[in-house]
């Protein structure tokens, strides 16, 4: 449990992502506030995909959130060094599950074979059982597929009672003084509105997920183990941290620079749009890589002559990830200024601004009333497809050795060090194929919900 | 029904019989309803309608060029006695390649802006199906083209870019390239709605006179009365969908107008028409409120050597002028003219090389500290031609009107502003709910009502109008004019009135200022210049404006 020798430590990223999350409430808070705006956010909610999409987004979100709040004990302060999170703390048992080497999902015995010492004195190759994956079963040739037939069963009835459960509390809660019967509350949610019937099924679906989670995280390695036996899965959720860290404060930190330069160099034009040209042009034409490169191995110097402020692995990782982050970020902003000055040139020159002028507005009242709004679009589609390429980047970044801290998990991680594993036979396809996944459901639904939202709050589009 | 018999002398080209049109998407609806016409070989139709009428989805239609969603659910449609619906899409495509041409409203749009204008000649020609010849004598024949449609300098022409040329110019390659095929039929929709009247006239002149030589005949879409009975043989007028009213076999004239044919007649301003309406007011001489003295404008150009002196575009040259009190005056000139370099320059947005005087009241406008030019700004207002791009697309109807009063008024409660926003758009014949909503929600007409009441919010003494009915049809045009001379009589507001509608001039304007190439031609009340024209270059400008004849005005009426 969480005891009082815990204390909580707020990482530098992790600051940033809060503010980030109170950034968001407070927006909602604005939301709620104005009836149009209101209006408009109910309308992306009525598209079935932006709501799955967005409960996905949700579900990444809140992993991301358990994983950024870090602790630290301060019983025996010598080996406390260590920083946990409560994702960690949920996922304890698993992660302190380690097996020897690779192992297949759901399998109960290794993947590679030992030489082993019978009880007889005979010695034999064979794949020797998991130390915890399977280790329930008693005699594993006759009892794996009972057991995992029984459990799957299990896990069904637990998630559609579960999901029951919520739909009866929604009902208990919305529904209550309604003297109407309960079958009408039924076709009311499942039947007749499209919209919640995509919200309860999707609901429905992580209920199942959830409880697929519960029922078979405990016995055995869902999606199997790595080289040196680390649980995969949980691997996989610690990386969701990494890759929406890199997309969400990357694309924030390149934003103010893409934005005031981008509207200043097209609105005021003249020798101060020539210096922005020339900065960008200049800064677009450094390969970012390289860039990139330098700036980690100067961070690493850095921190390995500054061994006494940054003593935690965790800490030293963190740093590295914000290093990347900012790096990235000054790298990235070039494209969205390109666009944002195209635009504010074009708008520039359109008529409500001569109006706005004559009617005796001031520059700044025309750049944050008539030409920022009117960019919103442009940045909104910039940022996301910018997110869904950083999470990819990271990957990428990583899988060069130039990413984030080796130490971290992230997917870039997963892959680098199962890409090897690639050109053996059998295949080791786990790692590999859970960061794909991963990924991929990130990444789609970020694309999905913002396509959405941006047709929202389009004008022109929602007649 | 004797009215509707056609004289069957003629040979017909077109017959369409009993036309519906329906919209399948978002909702079924019918846009054109069992309407029936045909065109006789070189005879000239004029469809006449409002914006929303049906009358370019009918043409194009029947080409089988409309948008997916929207198809002809009933009718006979006969081209040259061959049935072209029922028909296929390879049909119409010959049909379309070989024998009818197109000419449409945005002769920018329709160019394609990476082809030289020879290239796109050049690719109708070969696709025309002509007989296989040589690159010489295609080339010979795209030049032959254009000189068909009267292009001073076809060599330049030929091997220029779509940019490079005048809106004229290019409908007039858009009429040559429609020519390429020597159709027997030319649609045209809206050929000159976006040009300016002198052009009008001049392109009008040039289809008339290739129609006499190549015996085409003419489906002529336009929303302008005038230029319809200016150039047709035979007149249509449409309304949502349903042709209401057609001219008798052969003529011009009407044997029994619909009220709305009568409406429409009775909309297009004219002298007589301000003489009816104001016999017995009489107008007092009042001082002027804004006198522009010696003003010269000139931009500079780009150097075509860093060396090289700089050279100058001189966009006015000594233009001096006086707008009265509670008066209208209108500039008139060609396009080109400097006509929206005065309005800018008079609002303080122009930013070039700027001497002379404008004077606003006893303060000179060009040459006052930026304070005080922002307190003068509430006086002059603007409205624009583009009713799209003068209004933020983000912002409210309520924020766009309040922004004024903000800017002027910041001492001003909440519930203070809504009781001015509320009486500013019953002034302009708007109602209140509509401060909810955004800009693309309104029509052009009442997005125009939209500029008017931003202006009015900040209480201002001059509006300065720029084409601010142009591109509005002929009653909502009406309207909008009708809404400017009452806000004059309550509220004493002067307008300079910036158009090239010579007509509207006459019906509407008190004074006239003509600019041609940024030098004044004349400056004088409007009976002066105008009614009584004694100037050879407003007289030139006076006859290129269509008029209707006045046996079928009083045909009409």
């Amino acid at each position: 449990m969480l005891s009082a020798s815990m204390q909580i430590v707020i990482l530098k990223t992790d600051f940033l992502f809060f503010l980030l999350l109170a950034g968001t409430f407070l927006y909602s808070l604005f939301v709620v506030k104005d009836k149009q705006l209101l209006e408009v956010w109910r309308q992306v909610f009525r598209k079935p995909l932006a709501i799955a999409s967005g409960m996905i987004l949700c579900f990444y979100l809140a992993v991301c959130l358990l994983d950024s709040i870090h602790f630290q004990s301060l019983e025996n302060s010598k080996k406390s060094q260590e920083i946990t999170s409560v994702l960690d703390y949920l996922f304890e048992p698993i992660s302190k599950q380690v097996e020897t080497t690779y192992s297949a999902p759901f399998a109960y015995s290794s993947f590679v074979k030992e030489t082993l010492l019978n009880d007889d004195g005979s010695v034999a190759r064979e794949y020797p059982r998991l130390k915890f994956g399977g280790s329930h079963l008693v005699n594993p040739e006759t009892d794996y597929w009972p057991d995992i037939w029984i459990s799957l069963i299990y896990m069904l009835c637990v998630g559609f009672i579960f999901w029951l459960v919520l739909l009866f509390i929604y009902y208990f809660f919305s529904y209550r003084s309604n003297t109407e019967s309960a079958m009408s509350f039924l076709n009311d949610v499942l039947i007749s509105s499209v919209s919640s019937r995509v919200f309860w099924i999707a609901l429905l679906g992580f209920c199942l997920l959830f409880s697929f989670l519960f029922v078979f995280a405990g016995h055995y390695h869902i999606l199997g183990t790595d080289k040196v036996g680390n649980d995969v899965l949980y691997q996989s959720f610690k990386s969701i941290r990494t890759g929406v860290l890199i997309g969400t404060l990357t694309t924030l930190l390149a934003l103010p620079f893409a934005l005031i330069f981008g509207v200043t160099a097209g609105y005021f034009g003249g020798w101060i749009d020539d210096v922005i040209q020339f900065l960008y042009t200049t800064l677009s034409s450094i390969p970012g890589v390289l860039l990139i490169a330098a700036a980690a191995l100067m961070l690493e110097i850095y921190m390995s002559k500054h061994t006494d402020i940054y003593m935690s692995v965790v800490a030293r990782a963190d740093l590295r990830l914000l290093a990347l982050c900012m790096i990235i970020g000054i790298t990235s902003w070039t494209t969205l200024c390109r666009y944002v000055r195209a635009e504010t040139l074009k708008l520039r020159e359109m008529d409500f601004v001569a109006a706005a002028t004559a009617l005796g507005a001031s520059k700044l009242r025309i750049l944050f009333r008539h030409v920022t709004p009117n960019l919103m679009h442009l940045v909104m589609i910039t940022l996301v497809l910018d997110f869904s390429g950083l999470v990819l980047a990271e990957a990428a970044l990583s899988y060069i050795d130039i990413g984030v801290d080796p130490s971290m998990e992230s997917w870039g991680n997963m892959i680098n060090s199962a890409r090897l594993e690639l050109a053996r036979e059998p295949v080791v396809w786990w790692s590999l194929g859970s960061a794909f996944f991963f990924m991929l459901f990130l990444v789609l639904a970020a694309n999905i919900f913002a396509d959405s939202t941006r047709d929202a709050f389009d004008p022109k589009t929602n007649d | 029904m004797s009215k509707f018999q056609e004289s069957n002398d003629r040979q017909k080209i077109l017959e369409v019989n009993g036309l519906t049109i329906q919209a399948l998407h978002p909702v079924d609806k019918t846009i054109v309803r069992n309407i029936s016409f045909d065109i006789g070989i070189s005879e000239t139709i004029a469809l006449v309608g409002e914006s929303g009428s049906g009358k370019s989805l009918t043409a194009l239609s029947l080409f089988g060029l409309q948008p997916k969603d929207i198809q002809i659910s009933a009718g006979e449609v006969k081209f040259d006695a061959k049935t072209i619906y029922p028909s296929t899409e390879s049909n119409l495509r010959a049909l379309r390649r070989y024998s009818v041409g197109f000419v449409f409203q945005e002769a920018q749009s329709s160019l394609n802006p990476v082809l030289s204008i020879g290239q796109q000649i050049l690719e109708v020609l070969k696709n025309s199906g002509t007989a296989v010849v040589s690159a010489h004598e295609e080339k010979q024949k795209a030049m032959d083209l254009i000189n068909e449609v009267e292009i001073e300098d076809p060599q330049r022409v030929f091997k220029s870019y779509p940019h490079q040329l005048s809106g004229g110019m290019k409908q007039r390659i858009m009429i040559a390239i429609a020519l390429a095929k020597n159709p027997r039929l030319l649609i045209a929709d809206e050929p000159t709605t976006a040009l300016d009247v002198s052009v009008q006239s001049k392109i009008l002149g040039l289809i008339k006179r290739i129609q006499k030589r190549t015996k085409m005949s003419i489906l002529f879409i336009t929303h302008d009365l005038a230029v319809a009975f200016q150039i047709s043989d035979r007149v249509m007028v449409m309304r949502d969908g349903c042709i209401i009213d057609k001219s008798l076999p052969d003529s011009l004239h009407f044997d029994a107008p619909s009220a709305y044919s009568k409406e429409l007649m009775n909309a297009l301003p004219c002298w007589t028409k301000r003489e009816k309406e104001q016999k017995n007011v009489s107008k007092v001489l009042s001082e002027p409120i804004v006198k522009v003295n010696d003003l010269n404008i000139s931009f500079k150009l780009k150097k075509d050597k860093i060396f090289s002196r700089r050279k100058y575009f001189k966009a006015l040259d000594n233009v001096s002028f006086a707008l009265r009190k509670s008066s209208t005056l209108a500039v008139v000139g060609e396009s080109g003219s400097g006509k929206t370099t005065l309005a800018k320059t008079i609002l303080g947005l122009c930013s070039a090389e700027i001497s002379g005087k404008v004077v606003f009241y006893d303060t000179d406008i060009l040459n006052c500290s930026r304070n005080l030019l922002r307190k003068i700004r509430a006086n002059l207002q603007v409205v624009f031609q583009d009713p799209i791009s003068s209004l933020n697309p983000r912002m409210r109807i309520g924020e766009i009107i309040e922004e004024g009063i903000k800017i002027h008024q910041s001492s001003l409660a909440k519930k203070d502003i809504d009781k001015k926003i509320r009486s500013i758009l019953n002034d302009v014949g708007l109602s209140f709910d509509c401060v909810h909503r955004f800009p693309h929600e309104f029509s052009g007409g009442q997005r125009q009502r939209i500029c008017i009441a931003r202006a009015l919010a900040v209480e201002p003494q001059v509006i300065i109008c720029d084409e601010p009915t142009s591109s509005l049809d002929v009653l909502i045009q009406a309207q909008i004019i009708e809404l400017l001379k009452q806000l004059q009589i309550d509220k004493g507001i002067s307008y300079l009135f910036i158009t090239h509608d010579i007509n509207l001039v006459s019906y509407f304007a008190d004074d006239v200022l003509v600019l041609r190439k940024g030098k004044v031609v004349e400056f004088g009340p409007v009976q002066k210049v105008i009614i009584n024209a004694s100037n050879p270059y407003t007289q030139t400008l006076i006859s290129a404006a269509p008029k209707i004849p006045k046996h079928i005005s009083r045909d009409i009426e």
